[in-house]
Formats: C-alpha cells, structure tokens, sequence
C-alpha cells in the first residue's frame, strides 16, 4: 500500500468494515495494520501488530490522529490518550473491544 | 582582474572566527560588545582598492561584526555597506547549519527536518539575491538601459528587507539559542542586532518607497549572466516587490539545489556568495 | 441590559503611561465593581470595570522616579538587572489573584480579563509581564490536575505574592520534551528522588515553587513522564542548585536561568495529577499558556505602534537642505506610504487582537478545540506583532527611530523583547507543526460543517461573561476540528441577511464582498490542506504555507464573528472590519482593489486621531450585547 493516500485507504477499509455491527479484536487489528501502514507509507505486511508503534517513527502527538481516525471508523468517542496507554497494535485492539463493549451498555 | 584578493588579505589577518582564542574571533567579540573584555586586538583596517575588490573586504569585516567594520571610503557607491551586509548574513546562515547539524530532535539531526532545511534554502536564496543586486550595483552596472538606476534603486531599497527578513526567519530556526548573549553561537544575536543598525539606523539612507522594477531586472541579460536566475527566482525577498507580507519560502527541486548548494559551500569552506572565497574557518 | 448598550469607552485604549489628565476618561464604579454604578461606567461589564481600576493603578505608577518609569526601566534593562519594584507593585495591586481560578480562591473566572491585564503590563514593559506571567504556567498544572487540597493550598500561596515557575526545558533538548533526562525515582521510605538539570526557564531562580517535568519510566516515552511541584523550601541543602542567570537577547532583567537536582528528595503529595501523567497535562497546559501569551505580544505591538505613530506624528523629514516650509516640511505620518504602513501596522494589529480575543474566549466555550486554536494564536499573534514591529523599524528606523528619536530606547527595547514571545512555550514552527499534523481532522470538521454556533458566538462577544472554564473539556486533539473557520459559510450567509435587509441598502455591500472573497479563499484553503500528505517527521515545507494561510483566515473570520456579535446599529462602522478583512485578503495573496484597500488610510486616522497616549483596540468598538 506504499504510495497510497491515507484518506483513500481509511476509507477503503472502513467502507469493508460497513455492514459488520460487531467489530472483533481480529477485525480491528486488520484495520489498524492497515491504516498505520498508510500513514507510514510502507507496505501492511511489514507492520508488526506486536511492536509499539513508537519504534516505527510515529511520534507521540501524530499517533494522536490514529485516534481520531479511529474515532471516525468506530463511530464512538475516544480519548486520544488511548493510543498512548496501548502502544502497540495488539494492545490497543483489545482496548478498542473494551472500550466499544462499554460504550455500547 | 581579481576582486577578491583584499578580502583574502584581510581573512587571512583577522583568522577563523570560530576559533575560541582568536581575539577577532566570535567569541572574543561577543565578549567585547558585551563589556566583558576590552577589544585588545589591532583595530580594523579596510583596505584601498576599486569598489568592488573593497564591497568584498567590507563584507569580510561584516561577517564578523558590522558594528567594529570601518565606514567605506568617501565616494564608495551608496550600495556598498548593504553588500557588505551580505557577510553578516554569511555569519548568520553558517552558525545556523553549525548549530542545526549538531544537534538532534525527535529522533533525528535537526537539519533533517524539511520545515528548517525550506528556511535554509530560503534564507540563502535571498543571500544569492543580494549579492547579485549589491555587487551589480557597485559595479555601476546598468541593466536596464531605459531604466538608468533601477538597479541602484533595488540595491539600496530592497536588499535591506531582504537580508533583514532572512536574519529574522533564521533566529526563529535558531529559536532559544538565537535568544542568549553567551555561549557558542551567541554571535548569532550580535550579528542581527549590529545589522539591523548597520541598515536601519537613525543615520543611514531613508529607503525610497518608490516600487522597485525587480521582475525586469532578473530577466535582464546583465543579471541573468552572473547569477543562476533559477535559484533567485526562489528567493523569499522577492515577495518584498508585492503587496502581500507572506514570505512563500523555496519548494520542490529548487529547495533541493539551494540547500545542495549551501551544504557544499559550507563543507567546502566558502563564502556563500558568488565569490566562493576560501575561508579560514575550520569545521 | 435589554437596551443597545453605550460603547464601553475607551476602555483598553487607555494608556497606563498617560498623563493624569486623561484620567479624566475613566469615570468607572466602585472599585470592587459591586453596588450601583453610575454615570457612563453603568454601561461597563464588571471585567471591565476591573481591568479599569488596574489600567489606572498600573498609571499612578508610571513616572519618573516610579516603579514604572520609563527611565527606571531602561536602566534596569541596560544593567540586566530584575525589575523588583514593578513586580512587587504588581503584586501590591492583586495581580497575582488573577493567576488563581475561582473556585481555588482566586480571581480567576474569565481569561478575556487575564487577557486584558497582562495586555495593559506589556504595554509599558513585557520584560516585566513575562516575569510576573511566569507564575500561571508554573501553577497551571496543578489547577488542571492537582486534586483541590493541593490546588487550595497553591492559590494561597499565589495570592501571597508566591512565584511560581514551571522547568520543562534541558539544555540539549529544547523543545522535545520527551528526550528529558531529568529523572524522578521512588524514593526507599516514600516520596521521590529528583535528579538532573532543567536550564533555560524563566523565574527559577527567583521561584519558591517550580514545576518540573521529570522521567518516570527509564524508557521514556508518552507515558513515560509525571510532574511535582517542588517547593525549594522542603528541599534538603546541599540536593540544589541555581545556575547561573543566562543574559539574553531581550528581556534583560528576566531571570532566565536553572536549577540542578541531585537526589533531591521530594515528599509523596509533590506530584501533580498520577504517574505517566505529566506529558499529557503540559499538552493541555500548553493550550492555556500558548493561547494567554497573545496578551503579551498585543501589548507589545501596542506599544510599538503607540511610539511608532508618535514619533511620525512628531517628526519631519529632515533630509539635508529641507528649508522650513518645503515640501518635506510635515510630519512623517503625513507621508502617503508612511500613513500606509502605520494603516496596516493597525490592521495586523487587530487581526492579532481578534485572533487572542477568540482564542481565550474559546478556553470556556470551545475547550475541547483548542490543539488547533492555541496552535494558531501562538503561531500567528507573535508572528504578526514581529512582522509589524519589523516593518516599522525599516520604515522609520533611518527617519531616527533606531537612534535619538526613541528616547528611553523604548521602541528597541520592545523589539528585542518581543522576539521571545515568538519562540518560548514552543515556537511559530512547533506550533505550525501541530497545526498540520491536525489538517486531516480540520479539514474534513469543515467540508461536513461541523461548527458548534452557540459556543461560537460565545467566544466572539467579549463584554459578555462566558460559561466556566473547565479543564477536563481540554483533549490533546479537537475530534470535531475548528468552529471558528466551520462556522465562516454560517457568518457570511447572516451578514449576506443583514445586507439584505438594511436601510438604507447598500452601506454593507463592499464588507460583504470581502467577506464572500474570505470565505471562498477558505474554501479553497481547506481542500489544499485535505490533500496534504506527509509521514511522521518529514512534514513537507510547502504545508507550512498552508498553516500560514490557515492563521491567516482565523483572524480574518474571527474579526467577522466578533463584528457580528459586537456590532447592531443600522449604520454600523465598518472600517476596522474592512481594514481587516483587506489585510487578511492581501496577505493570502487574493485580489484586493486599490480602492478598497484606502480603507487602510482610515485606520491610520484611528490611530493617529485618538487621545494622546490611548491605543486602538476591537473592545472599544464592539457592543456589549449586540447579539
């Protein structure tokens, strides 16, 4: 996905992601690789959802515009500080779960 | 017929600025303008010589401190001490690569940073610019034939703008170091202060409000033969000729040059200007 | 107050340094702004009032021999030496209570009022106004995260004449906080142990109480560092040092300068907020401080266009040979292009004015925005204040206006002082950088409309009182993105209405056509910023254009919201929008008449015609309940 505008891929995915009421800790981590990788401009297979996502050069306050992506894509309101207390991938896809399951209640 | 020999003559007296010891060094002269030490060094001595070869020893003072340089001689063209101005931006530029070059942010040396290299490029490209229109100027040269003066006028009404405007945007890339009177780079603050007064004060020539022709100069065939009109074209100083105070900074492959450009000539050791004089300045 | 409101007076035009006879101007209520008002004051809000009765104590105290004295000062700045007297006389006159909010103690309940006191010290000096300012930021954190005890606590002190500082800078880091190397540890027996350098911060060593930004996690990182306050009394001797004062380039007599810890001890209650915490409140403490530092660089920019008119209006063109009575023989301000530029110095004035106005209105209204409106006031206010001061030397400085035509070197001294305001608390180009790396967000908030009006006008009526300001509605980033320019479409169309209904018609038709030209500029703006692509670090040169341009139409569409708000009468004025809106429109590089833009000349007339010693200021030409 190297090259390829941001809007336009976090668009893509969350347009695939309509339709789908339950979002799932598997989902949502497919859809983060995904959009980290387009604003990394590198290709989704070489982000590992295991690795904090300050390693790969996303500093502290540009990983705060994940958070309002995210915002935009779940349809909920966050805490952009989320991205801060879950620095990688994985950690932040159960958070989302969690976060999504309260807010739904 | 070589311009630059007065002015090797006197780099070669006055020696590395950078160099902590050397009592015409930035060190030394921050200390004398700040009252620390007395100048204990010879005074200052600009030599005699056609007014161009003297523009070229002027500039090699000003680089150093426009405040201790000597005034041109009486009949010296009214371009002469904005051109030497051209040495204190010199100054300016290199303490800003220096300091920029040493030192990391968020991760990575900050001359990386693209925002910092565009005001680089920008801050020389109006360097180029008004070494062009000064040196043009003491020459005598008349670019546009129908228009006797015009290049005198932008020399003289422009060119101060334009070198201020370029200090200016570089103390902000220099940010809080540009802001204190000790230290390695404190020259930096000396040298905007003694320019601004070295342009600006209360006994130095009103500028001429009248509109300056500078589109037609640049195309001139005079101009474009002794500069590089690409990399003019991209100076920010050009917007002083418009109504608007934005200063759209270089962009694209002309940035790219420009700051090629700059980084080699500093590398090199080298005037920014087009003289490409050595200096005795070590890295 | 059902009835249109009387002007508010020449209230934030009144010159501190003023002759007693202009005094005469101000005819406020009591001073404790209780009990019936009379005369022309009945027309003044209680800010007003209050900033009043400081404007006129900040007076008493300017003349020779006086706290304030323009000589006394100049001298303090020529040795480097701190300027006490005008401190303490600050403190003496309840200043320090405005830095404490209201439900801690303080005074503290509308930043338009914080605004407008520390406008009012930085028109007669700003190295006093950033030495006294200073202890906000060292206590804002506290008051957005400090539980109420310690808050309490703090206010007390603060209204005791306490100076607090705040250390977040190192000497190698600059502005990348999160390379800190200054380190807390748990202490064995409870507390902290405090270790490194914090260099560069202003009042540190004056301070009783600093702030400190410190490492808690050895990795660093977001959540990597906390805050303490950090009282220097309960520090055992010996585990401290000041460093030495650092001379700077302006503001001469701050005590810019550090303080180095070695195991210094600190007790449990000295942290601010909870672990990992400390980044993200500076963030939202920023938003406070960077948006409050417009009140700094207004009274700056007042100050130097006050002595920039003066010394036109008092000066000739004394070239070699102009005999008496020859056409060189007028005043300066007389000159076409030197009346031009001071008509434009005036503008870009008020621009800044309507940019900090709403800026500090929106910390009550529009908090949860304010990473993009902070962003733009610290961006664009100091830059602008810098650019006219800039052009006014140029323009004057050979007449004599860099030499004996400033007596005092008052006119130097705010340019060297105020260059700092342009770079502390992050930087024109930090701030740009934030602004950019919010364009995404901004721009889609503004293509889907999504302004909140109510709020809005809230920010743009400064003689009403806004709603408390709370600190929990600030977020490290606005998820909804900037009212003020959501709100543009909104504020044209009304002014559009407004054309359409006057009597007699056509009055507004030439405002409005600037205002369509703003509108449509902004447009285009924001769809060149929806295209802007960069990956972390490498945010591309070219945006920050954007971000300039950006700056550029906040100004100009907050003056409109505020003229809309401020501004009932049939026949309103509508020169110091226009003046605005020409200034804006020029500087975005988009097509302005000649004739429009002579709107400019009248400005120089506001400035030039007014009282001696008053300013020009927005506040005295809005109307306190127009909406």
């Amino acid at each position: 996905m190297s090259g390829t505008d941001i809007a336009t891929a976090t668009t893509d995915v969350a347009d695939a992601g309509l339709g789908i009421d339950t979002h799932t800790v598997d989902s949502l981590r497919t859809w983060l690789v995904d959009c980290v990788a387009a604003h990394l401009e590198r290709p989704a297979d070489t982000v590992d959802p295991a690795v904090k996502l300050s390693d790969y050069g996303l500093d502290s306050l540009y990983v705060l515009a994940v958070a309002a992506e995210l915002e935009d894509y779940l349809d909920i309101s966050l805490d952009p500080t989320v991205m801060w207390d879950n620095p990688t991938i994985d950690a932040l896809s159960e958070a989302l779960i969690e976060e999504l399951a309260v807010q739904d209640a | 017929m070589i311009t630059t020999t007065l002015a090797d003559t006197v780099e070669e007296t006055l020696g590395d600025p950078f160099d902590a010891t050397n009592p015409h060094g930035f060190h030394a002269l921050v200390d004398t303008a700040e009252g620390r030490r007395p100048f204990d060094a010879a005074p200052w001595h600009l030599p005699d010589g056609d007014p161009e070869s003297v523009l070229h020893a002027l500039r090699a003072l000003h680089r150093r401190s426009p405040a201790l340089a000597p005034a041109p001689p009486a009949g010296a063209p009214a371009a002469t001490v904005v051109g030497a101005s051209v040495g204190a931006l010199d100054s300016a530029l290199r303490i800003t690569l220096r300091h920029l070059r040493s030192r990391h942010l968020y991760g990575a040396p900050a001359s990386d940073l693209p925002a910092l290299r565009t005001l680089l490029a920008g801050a020389y490209a109006d360097l180029l610019l008004c070494d062009t229109l000064t040196t043009l100027a003491v020459r005598g040269t008349e670019p546009l034939p129908d228009r006797p003066g015009a290049l005198a006028h932008a020399a003289e009404a422009l060119a101060p703008r334009a070198l201020q405007g370029a200090m200016d945007r570089l103390s902000v890339v220099m940010g809080s170091r540009f802001y204190i009177r000790e230290g390695a780079h404190s020259s930096f603050q000396r040298l905007l202060y003694e320019t601004q007064r070295a342009l600006f004060g209360a006994d130095r020539p009103v500028l001429d409000p009248e509109p300056v022709p500078l589109a037609a100069l640049l195309a001139a065939p005079a101009v474009v033969g002794s500069a590089d009109p690409v990399l003019l074209a991209a100076a920010p100083g050009l917007a002083l000729t418009g109504s608007s105070r934005r200063v759209p900074q270089p962009g694209g492959a002309v940035q790219e040059r420009l700051y090629e450009e700059l980084v080699a000539r500093y590398e090199a050791g080298t005037t920014f200007d087009h003289t490409r004089r050595p200096l005795p300045d070590r890295p | 107050m059902t009835t249109a409101a009387l002007p508010t007076g020449a209230v934030d035009g009144q010159d501190a340094g003023a002759g007693a006879a202009d005094g005469q101007r101000v005819t406020d209520g009591p001073a404790d702004g209780r009990g019936p008002a009379t005369g022309p004051a009945a027309g003044q809000d209680l800010p007003t009032r209050s900033v009043n009765a400081f404007t006129r104590r900040l007076r008493e105290l300017t003349g020779p021999a006086l706290p304030f004295g323009a000589e006394e000062l100049a001298a303090l700045d020529a040795a480097d030496a701190f300027p006490t007297a005008a401190c303490r006389a600050l403190d003496e006159a309840g200043l320090p209570r405005s830095y404490v909010p209201a439900e801690h103690g303080g005074d503290l309940a509308d930043f338009t009022v914080v605004l407008r006191l520390l406008r009012a010290v930085s028109r007669i000096d700003l190295t006093v106004a950033a030495a006294h300012g200073k202890t906000y930021l060292g206590a804002v954190s506290t008051w957005i995260a400090g539980d109420d005890e310690a808050a309490r606590r703090l206010g007390g002190r603060i209204a005791d004449g306490e100076v607090v500082s705040c250390a977040l800078t190192e000497r190698d880091h600059g502005s990348d906080l999160l390379s800190g190397e200054v380190t807390a540890r748990p202490a064995p027996g409870g507390g902290w142990l405090l270790d490194g350098e914090k260099w560069l911060i202003n009042n540190v060593t004056r301070a009783g109480l600093v702030t400190v930004l410190a490492r808690t996690d050895e990795e660093g990182g977001p959540r990597g560092f906390s805050l303490f306050l950090v009282d220097k009394a309960r520090l055992e001797p010996g585990t401290w040092t000041s460093l030495p004062k650092v001379p700077t380039y302006g503001i001469r007599g701050a005590d810019i300068s550090g303080i180095s810890f070695d195991a210094a001890h600190l007790p449990e209650d000295a942290l601010i907020g909870a672990v990992g915490q400390g980044v993200e409140i500076i963030v939202k403490a920023l938003h406070i401080t960077r948006t409050c530092c417009a009140a700094m660089s207004l009274g700056a920019g007042d100050h130097a266009l006050r002595l920039a008119a003066d010394f036109a209006a008092t000066h000739h063109d004394a070239g070699p040979g102009d005999a008496p009575g020859s056409a060189h023989d007028a005043p300066l301000a007389r000159q076409p292009h030197i009346r031009r530029e001071l008509g434009e110095a005036t503008a870009g004035l008020l621009l800044a004015e309507a940019t900090g106005l709403i800026a500090v209105r929106s910390l009550h209204s529009l908090t949860g925005e304010m990473s993009v409106i902070s962003a733009v006031a610290k961006a664009y206010v100091p830059a602008q204040v810098d650019a006219l001061v800039a052009r006014l030397l140029q323009l004057l400085g050979p007449h004599g206006l860099l030499g004996p035509g400033d007596p005092h070197g008052q006119f130097a001294k705010a340019e060297r002082d105020h260059r700092i305001i342009g770079i502390f608390d992050g930087s024109s180009l930090v701030n740009r950088n934030a602004l950019i790396e919010q364009f995404p967000r901004i721009a889609r908030g503004y293509r889907k409309g999504r302004a909140d009006a109510e709020a809005l006008a809230e920010a743009a009526s400064p003689h009403t009182a806004p709603r408390p300001f709370r600190p929990a509605g600030l977020s490290l980033l606005s998820t909804s993105g900037c009212s003020v320019l959501a709100g543009l479409p909104a504020a044209v169309e009304a002014l559009r209405a407004r054309a359409a209904d006057e009597v007699p018609a056509r009055s507004l038709a030439p405002l409005l056509s600037l205002a369509e030209r703003l509108l449509d500029a902004t447009d285009r703006l924001h769809e060149a910023m929806a295209t802007v692509r960069f990956t972390p670090r490498a945010v591309p040169g070219e945006a920050f254009d954007l971000a300039e341009r950006y700056e550029l139409c906040f100004a100009a569409a907050g003056a409109l919201h505020l003229w809309l708000h401020g501004t009932t009468t049939t026949a309103a004025d509508t020169t110091w929008l226009r003046g605005c809106l020409v200034k804006a429109l020029t500087d975005l590089g988009e097509p302005v008449t000649a004739a429009e833009t002579d709107v400019l000349d009248e400005l120089t007339d506001l400035l030039l015609d007014g009282p001696p010693g008053t300013f020009v200021s927005l506040l005295d030409h809005l109307e306190a309940n127009a909406s």
